[in-house]
């Protein structure tokens, strides 16, 4: 009897392992891909079947990024609209989504539902209006400006997952802080949101990648080359007659690896969120 | 009291013509890293800036890929450049909706002959007026690798019969080597239209004929027949994107290709091996026409600096820089007869792109440019059932004819 | 005289009034009333300026003529019709549709599978975790580009890999049929969107009690029975949450993973409503039938959103 409890077992786990080792070389492929043919000289991409492992490893793609683009530059301007909007979409939307969760009021899930409005509009009708915004306000052609318009994209989302956390914190915590008089701001500051800190996290990353990953908005509104991003300098390279391919999975490599190591450094306090962020309930 | 103020407008006006401001001229495009023209059109802001040392021209380049919804948003916002860059379908919609000033009087202060522009150029003007000037014409020519075709035992093509024997011999799987390359990805459906042109009206063919639909004409069917027979027996790659095949005929891994002069240029910077065996016959199709492309630069209304926009224009289609432009940029300028005998002596292959590019239709359709971009979809859609869903060239063409058909009638 | 004293006394009546007015205003009731306000502001405002006032511009220019600048005129509801009537309006819907249904099925689907494979302990969870989560942080255009090569007809390393393993002997035109367009498009944005998606739910597991998977376990539950009697109606808030921004964002906001493979193609397979809109608006220079396309898309994601959400709610929300 355990003897067919512990094979059941065995055949489990085995199978277990099966389906995620192939699930996690599906999902990884594409990285490994885009890096192989970042190596390969222009001429050897035009072989079948390829070469499934790179054939040197002289990174010339890279020292050519490197020294005939303003690769870094695209990069730190990313770097700051990413992290500025994550900034500033934090401050708000924490505000926000407490704001939406907590209270009493009659306006309250019908404010919920016109934050979701936002996310049901195709954004490519909208850019025009935002631009017309952006120009009688000037803030086209600054870092700024996409700093505000990012933030003000991922704000929604931000607000919605934030307060699905805050709804998952028993108000109960917050009610003797109340009876001592402490302000609604305190309270939300200093009570809530340390319980909720660790779900933060994931919530950083999202505004993060938003910020990082944005493209549409971000070629409208920005025309000098020195404010460039990254996914704009990307863009860049399919060229009037040629798209030069080892050049550009190089730039794609580079462009990825920065959200790949914050995810990788972040990752303890992330999964430690997942499991302390929620409150038992 | 009227003719004092009359006076007073006179002399104010003599006062801006004479005395210029300082100008900071606008000039986003995708031009300034166009591997022919970009170093042409530098040489042309910095004679420019020369001459007229208190303004300046700010060249930004505007990747390609990103370029057109930019201008368009630049344009309908009220925040247009001071000059604006057209392909041909693009210049004939941005005229018709009223977006761009009319250049007479400059042409006609600066002396500039209207009749000396190429052809094409007929699409920047309308009712008499002339909208935007061309740079340069793209007129299209076969390409073909010499030393492929030596390998192979062939002599250029001079028919399409020719032309499909040698794309078949030139195709070797093994060696992933194609005969011809064109359009077989779907997609960007303006540069598949492009580039699926050459094919089209080498036949003697065309989607749209003084502003009728005429897709299933005996010589546009005859096209497409050949365009799915290279298609389907995989003498072109199949679903590779223009950049990508282009790249391949510049490594010897294609061995034809109609194109512009440009594709030299591109070839030159991939591989100079294959640069040396680089050769160019007429298209050798029954048509016996050519296509182009045309490149136009207009000044869209409510540009900020309009006066030294067309200076800048104006100084461009000087007799001296239409020259340079053909030296530098290795493609034929907008106006006709600039180029000395000099030149061509230096430049043999070039007298084949003149002729060319002085017969050469527009790509647009024909006496409906301006809704280029419709028809265009409506087009590549057709094009691309017969390619990858198996529809004959004939049901394409009848099918495209009453798509056209009715499109039209619902703008006129 | 006699009137100033009775402008003065009007004058007291004013002020005594604002004084109570004001004394009421900032009574603890009324102020207690617009403390969520003051929490919203900051997010509400920055929202009018990038979404509300665009949006209100957009409804408004969807009134209009598709001229560009003063020649617009307005032209009440025909830009509607002709976008209801026309030829490519049911085939767009029905794209968008069978886009919306897939993403939502296939992402919610593969995020709870993988959510729950990462929810057990074994020996390098953390890492494994967090390699999952790489797509997510790929960013689009860069993804979008190495799909596109591996998709490749020619030389793509996905038909070379097909046939090698032995699945198919001829090549799959993954880009350049239809329908396996629409699915090759697919999966890139599955693959996308899977990690946020295994995010929430991983959340959702951690918040279901481990006493009540004890009771299931007490009662004689199998693995199978406390995952449908514990595990699913614990997720049942993340679920509703997940499909409903899943659904919103394919139905009227995914676009780039189309435009960077296939821009609509093959013979409009993979034209979603949302292409369309890009079409109209910066292809056709169609201002006003584009915005008439978005008011569309908008009070149909509404309508369906409030309908799911009270749906939902009125069956009883345990959260």
């Amino acid at each position: 009897m355990t003897k067919i409890h512990e094979t059941k077992q065995l055949l489990w786990s085995a199978a277990f392992y099966v389906a995620l080792v192939i699930l996690l070389v599906a999902v990884l492929f594409p990285f490994y891909w885009m890096f192989k043919t970042s190596m390969d000289s222009n001429g050897a991409i035009f072989a079948y079947p390829p070469k499934l492992v790179p054939q040197s490893y002289d990174f010339h793609a890279y020292v050519g990024l490197l020294n005939s683009t303003e690769i870094v530059l695209w990069l730190w301007n990313s770097l700051v609209v990413a992290v500025g909007s994550t900034v500033l979409a934090l401050a708000a939307g924490i505000s926000g989504a407490y704001g939406l969760s907590r209270f009493r009021y009659r306006a309250k899930s019908s404010l919920a539902l016109i934050v979701l409005t936002t996310q049901m509009m195709p954004p490519l009708v909208l850019i025009i209006p935002i631009y017309t915004i952006y120009i009688s306000l000037n803030l086209t052609d600054t870092l700024f400006g996409l700093v505000i318009g990012n933030f003000a994209f991922s704000l929604p989302v931000v607000i919605w997952m934030m307060k699905s956390i805050f709804d998952t914190i028993p108000v109960e915590i917050e009610e003797a802080a109340r009876v001592d008089g402490a302000s609604w701001f305190f309270i939300m500051t200093r009570i809530t949101l340390p319980i909720a800190l660790p779900g933060l996290v994931a919530v950083s990353v999202f505004t993060f990648i938003n910020g990082w990953d944005e493209f549409m908005f971000a070629r409208t509104v920005v025309t000098a080359t020195d404010k460039w991003v990254g996914t704009v300098g990307l863009a860049s390279f399919i060229g009037i007659y040629v798209t030069p391919w080892d050049q550009i999975l190089a730039a794609a490599t580079i462009f990825t690896l920065p959200p790949v190591i914050l995810f990788l450094l972040i990752q303890k306090h992330f999964m430690a969120g997942l499991g302390a962020g929620a409150v038992k309930g | 009291m009227k003719a004092f103020k009359r006076a007073a407008i006179a002399f104010g006006f003599a006062l801006t013509s004479t005395v210029s401001h300082a100008a900071d001229i606008e000039w986003p495009s995708f031009l300034w890293n166009d591997p022919g023209l970009a170093p042409a059109l530098k040489e042309l802001k910095g004679t420019y800036e020369k001459e007229h040392p208190q303004d300046h021209i700010n060249n930004v380049l505007i990747p390609v890929s990103t370029f057109w919804d930019k201008q368009f948003a630049d344009v309908s916002n009220g925040n247009p450049p001071d000059i604006g860059t057209f392909y041909d379908p693009d210049v004939r919609s941005y005229i018709e909706q009223g977006l761009l000033e009319t250049l007479d009087d400059y042409l006609g202060a600066a002396g500039i002959d209207r009749s000396s522009f190429v052809p094409t150029a007929s699409l920047g003007q309308k009712d008499g007026h002339i909208y935007a000037v061309p740079v340069v014409v793209n007129a299209r020519a076969l390409f073909y690798n010499e030393k492929l075709f030596r390998e192979a035992g062939l002599q250029p093509p001079k028919d399409s019969a020719t032309f499909l024997e040698a794309a078949k011999k030139l195709r070797q799987p093994a060696a992933q080597q194609f005969g011809y390359a064109t359009a077989s990805k779907p997609g960007n459906a303006s540069l598949n239209y492009i580039e699926i042109s050459p094919l089209i009206v080498g036949f003697g063919g065309g989607f749209f004929k003084e502003g009728r639909p005429s897709a299933n004409s005996p010589e546009t069917i005859a096209a497409l027949k050949l365009y799915k027979q290279l298609f389907d027996e995989n003498l072109i790659p199949r679903g590779v994107e223009t950049g990508v095949y282009r790249d391949m005929f510049a490594h010897g891994k294609v061995g034809m290709y109609a194109a512009g002069s440009f594709i030299a240029g591109v070839v030159e910077n991939a591989d100079k091996d294959v640069y040396k065996d680089l050769r160019a016959v007429p298209l050798p199709f029954p048509g016996h026409q050519t296509v182009s492309v045309t490149v136009f630069l207009g000044i869209p209304k409510g540009a900020k600096n309009k006066d030294a926009a067309a200076a800048v224009l104006m100084r461009m289609l000087k007799d001296d820089f239409q020259l340079k432009i053909a030296q530098i940029g290795k493609a034929y300028p907008g106006r006709v007869n600039m180029l000395p005998a000099t030149f061509f002596d230096q430049n043999p292959w070039f007298k084949a792109f003149e002729s060319a590019s002085l017969s050469a239709r527009s790509y647009a359709p024909e006496g409906a440019e301006q809704y280029g971009p419709e028809i265009i979809k409506i087009v590549s859609e057709g094009v691309e059932n017969m390619l990858f869903q198996g529809l004959s060239p004939e049901e394409t063409a009848n099918s495209l004819q009453q798509k056209l058909t009715t499109f039209i009638a619902t703008k006129h | 005289m006699n009137s100033e004293i009775q402008r003065s006394g009007t004058q007291a009546a004013a002020l005594n009034m604002e004084v109570e007015q004001r004394r009421r205003w900032f009574g603890y009731q009324k102020r207690e009333a617009l403390v969520p306000y003051a929490f919203l502001l900051p997010s509400f405002l920055a929202l009018a300026v990038v979404f509300f006032y665009p949006m209100i511009h957009a409804i408004v220019i969807s009134f209009y003529s598709n001229n560009i600048g003063s020649a617009a005129h307005f032209i009440g509801l025909q830009n509607y019709r002709e976008v209801i009537a026309s030829d490519w309006f049911p085939t767009v819907m029905r794209t968008s549709l069978f886009w919306t249904v897939g993403n939502v099925i296939f992402v919610c689907g593969f995020s709870l599978a993988i959510a729950l494979m990462l929810d057990r302990k074994f020996p390098g969870r953390g890492l494994v975790r967090a390699l999952f989560f790489l797509p997510w942080a790929v960013p689009y255009v860069a993804a979008g580009i190495v799909w596109g090569w591996m998709y490749d007809y020619e030389f793509g390393v996905l038909n070379y890999l097909i046939n090698a393993i032995g699945l198919a002997s001829n090549k799959v035109n993954f880009l350049t049929a239809c329908p396996s367009a629409f699915y090759s498009v697919g999966a890139l944005s599955i693959w996308k969107l899977v990690p946020f998606g295994t995010v929430m739910y991983l959340a959702g597991l951690q918040t279901i009690p481990s006493e009540y998977y004890e009771a299931a376990k007490i009662d004689g539950a199998g693995p199978i029975q406390a995952f449908r009697h514990v595990t699913l109606p614990g997720l049942r808030g993340v679920t509703v949450m997940l499909t409903l921004l899943i659904a919103i964002w394919s139905f009227g906001w995914s676009f780039t993973a189309i435009f960077l493979l296939t821009e609509g193609g093959p013979a409009g397979c993979t034209e979603t409503i949302v292409v369309r809109s890009y079409l109209e608006a910066f292809k056709f220079f169609h201002v006003g039938t584009a915005s008439a396309i978005g008011a569309i898309v908008l009070l149909l994601s509404l309508t369906f959103s409030a309908a799911y959400l009270a749906l939902v709610y009125r069956k009883g929300s345990q959260r």
